[in-house]
């Protein structure tokens, strides 16, 4: 499978009051086509922050360089903030986190996905109308001629989720980010989210990036699964690599700390102790060195290079034994 | 919705009975009355006593407070204690006159400010917004009556570019030279009015633009100014509303400093004047007016969000 998007050495700054916050700080990943890639990791790791270094939606405080971001053949790095606009929405799209506050409560639902169809197709008002209730119609909203004339707070937490994933369907992507979209909804509606965006990738061949810090989700949803930590990619690698072949330590703990069914009554979760380094003072080395119960005093001195176990799985860490890249 | 209208219009009758107790009972706290407006050397003590009889002016104030609502009650503001004129003549001849000078001020101040605000806030800490937001800070620590005499100095004086007093020309009606007087009252209450309502839509600006939404928008390639005109102004209008509705008395009692610095026949002038002599039936009627103005306003600005915002339309 080639490669959709393929990031080369993403780096972002944050200038803020108390000084430079790096947030990401060299990370290689690809997105290929056809496949949902995982990215997962604590609050702060910089999971969410990567997705929108590449579809520059940072604020102005953010600086964003990277050796390449090359999207179906073309390098992102060089385009213009104008040619960057039509990428976004057309090739990539985004749904996030909170869906209640994700739309402007004074337009109609109608409104929202009419804006964004006639931005991108040359069609006219009512064309786009009838698109609009087709794609309602596909992400599941019941009786959607209605719908569309509707205002977001008459919708509820999953269906306005669906309502975005409909508004990026509008513009046929080839790739969508989807940021945490089921956090705030409750179980039952997560998994029909999920579900859709399954059945999306499915019929209609496109990527999916799901970033989460659900493993359970993860497990259920991906082809590959990268773990971030400390703005950092710790390890990447195939589903089922990363869940019975774990490399790196962090990943092991991650894994660990699943809250599992058959845990008894009045046993302890499992957590990682310790708290994640802040942005303002990252460690020169490993960033997981404090929390790391093998780290050795390399670790907390030299960033740890590559290392790669197989065609598609590779880790960041001193005590790994893998080839080298 | 008649009910509601009818509902919340009666709410607001006890409130007005209150302030005009209140301020019955102030104006009666004062040291002195109307009457020692009028007093002159010539006149004997027994004198000034019969016409502080004839005024009322003797009676408990219970029964001048009730005299006056009895009187108000049956359509009759009364007349000035002073001048022995009719109230309600005297307002009719002078509001129209205030009228004139706020309504366009402050309509063009509340045009520019929606203008400047939304670019302020658009381009939040750059040169525009800087300049902008010092320039309303200025203005907001300025005093209204030190422009109007900064305008008068320069404008009227120096540069003799238009009159400094006054509405007309005497013995000229002409609409031209009513202008040629409105070019200065009406800057400087445009300059009163601006900031505050600039920096009001700035910071509205600023919020709306911190919203979810906006970052969607970005994300499904709106540009800036596609995020502004479509999906913030009209979210940063809804509090201009309530702005609006509560800027309704200013109709009356809106420019009354502006007025009697460039002598302009309106409220400003009579309302000061009757509170320098405690006319109290004047001061009263002002405040009843401008009493009643602000509660319409407010209801005119719960209605008019109710028909903009779906949110609270449904709500009903």
């Amino acid at each position: 499978m080639s490669n959709l998007l393929e990031i080369k050495n993403l780096r972002t700054t944050f200038s803020t009051m108390q000084g430079k916050a790096d947030a990401i700080r060299g990370v290689d990943l690809q997105v290929k086509e056809n496949e949902i890639l995982g990215i997962v990791g604590e609050s702060g790791s910089g999971k969410s922050v990567t997705m929108k270094s590449v579809m520059g939606l940072l604020p102005r405080s953010a600086k964003v360089t990277a050796d390449a971001l090359i999207y179906k053949g073309e390098d992102l790095t060089k385009k213009k903030e104008k040619e960057l606009r039509s990428f976004r929405g057309r090739e990539m799209a985004m749904i996030f986190q909170d869906p209640m506050t994700a739309l402007n409560p004074l337009r109609t639902i109608g409104y929202h996905l009419t804006e964004v169809i006639c931005r991108y197709r040359k069609v006219s008002k009512k064309e786009a109308e009838a698109i609009a209730i087709e794609m309602l119609r596909q992400v599941g909203i019941p009786s959607p001629e209605e719908r569309m004339k509707q205002y977001p707070h008459e919708f509820s937490g999953g269906m306005r989720q669906r309502v975005i994933i409909s508004m990026a369907l509008c513009c046929e992507p080839s790739l969508l980010i989807a940021d945490e979209p089921t956090t705030a909804l409750d179980v039952t509606i997560q998994a029909q989210i999920l579900d859709l965006l399954k059945q999306l990738k499915q019929d209609r061949g496109m990527s999916v990036v799901l970033i989460s810090h659900d493993m359970g989700v993860m497990a259920n949803m991906c082809d590959r699964i990268a773990v971030m930590y400390g703005g950092v990619l710790v390890e990447e690698g195939k589903v089922d690599e990363i869940f019975y072949q774990p490399k790196h330590p962090y990943t092991k703990d991650l894994l660990r700390s699943i809250p599992r069914p058959e845990v008894t009554r009045g046993a302890r979760l499992q957590a990682i102790d310790g708290a994640p380094p802040t942005l303002h003072n990252m460690p020169k080395g490993c960033p997981f060195a404090t929390r790391c119960q093998y780290a050795t005093e390399k670790c907390f001195e030299i960033m740890p290079e590559t290392r790669v176990f197989s065609d598609t799985q590779n880790a960041k860490c001193h005590l790994l034994t893998g080839k080298e890249e | 919705m008649l009910k509601y209208l009818i509902k919340r219009l009666l709410q607001a009758v006890p409130l007005l009975l209150l302030i005009t107790i209140l301020c019955f009972v102030l104006i009666d706290l004062a040291p002195y009355d109307a009457m020692d407006a009028k007093v002159t050397d010539k006149m004997t003590p027994a004198m000034i006593e019969q016409m502080r009889e004839e005024a009322g002016l003797n009676d408990p104030l219970p029964v001048q407070y009730l005299r006056w609502l009895k009187n108000l009650l049956k359509g009759d503001l009364g007349q000035s204690l002073i001048n022995k004129t009719d109230i309600a003549t005297d307002l009719k001849e002078k509001i129209p006159n205030t009228i004139k000078l706020v309504l366009p001020s402050y309509i063009t101040a509340f045009l520019l400010a929606i203008g400047l605000g939304l670019l302020a806030g658009r381009y939040k800490n750059t040169w525009v917004d800087k300049l902008i937001n010092s320039l309303a800070s200025i203005g907001l620590a300025v005093p209204t009556f030190f422009v109007a005499l900064l305008f008068i100095y320069y404008f009227g004086l120096k540069l003799d570019l238009f009159p400094v007093m006054g509405m007309n020309s005497l013995g000229e009606d002409s609409f031209e030279d009513f202008l040629h007087h409105l070019v200065m009252p009406y800057s400087v209450l445009v300059i009163g009015f601006l900031p505050d309502l600039t920096r009001y839509v700035r910071s509205s600006t600023i919020t709306q633009f911190d919203e979810d939404y906006v970052t969607v928008q970005k994300a499904f390639g709106s540009s800036a100014g596609t995020i502004l005109l479509r999906h913030v102004s009209k979210n940063v209008l809804l509090p201009m509303i309530t702005k609006l509705g509560m800027a309704l008395p200013m109709l009356v009692t809106g420019a009354v400093i502006t007025e009697t610095v460039f002598a302009w026949p309106g409220i400003g002038v009579y309302f000061t004047n009757a509170i320098r002599s405690l006319d109290y039936p004047i001061v009263m009627a002002v405040l009843v007016l401008s009493g009643t103005l602000v509660i319409l306003g407010n209801l005119i600005s719960d209605i008019l969000c109710a028909v903009i915002d779906p949110r609270i339309r449904v709500g009903r």
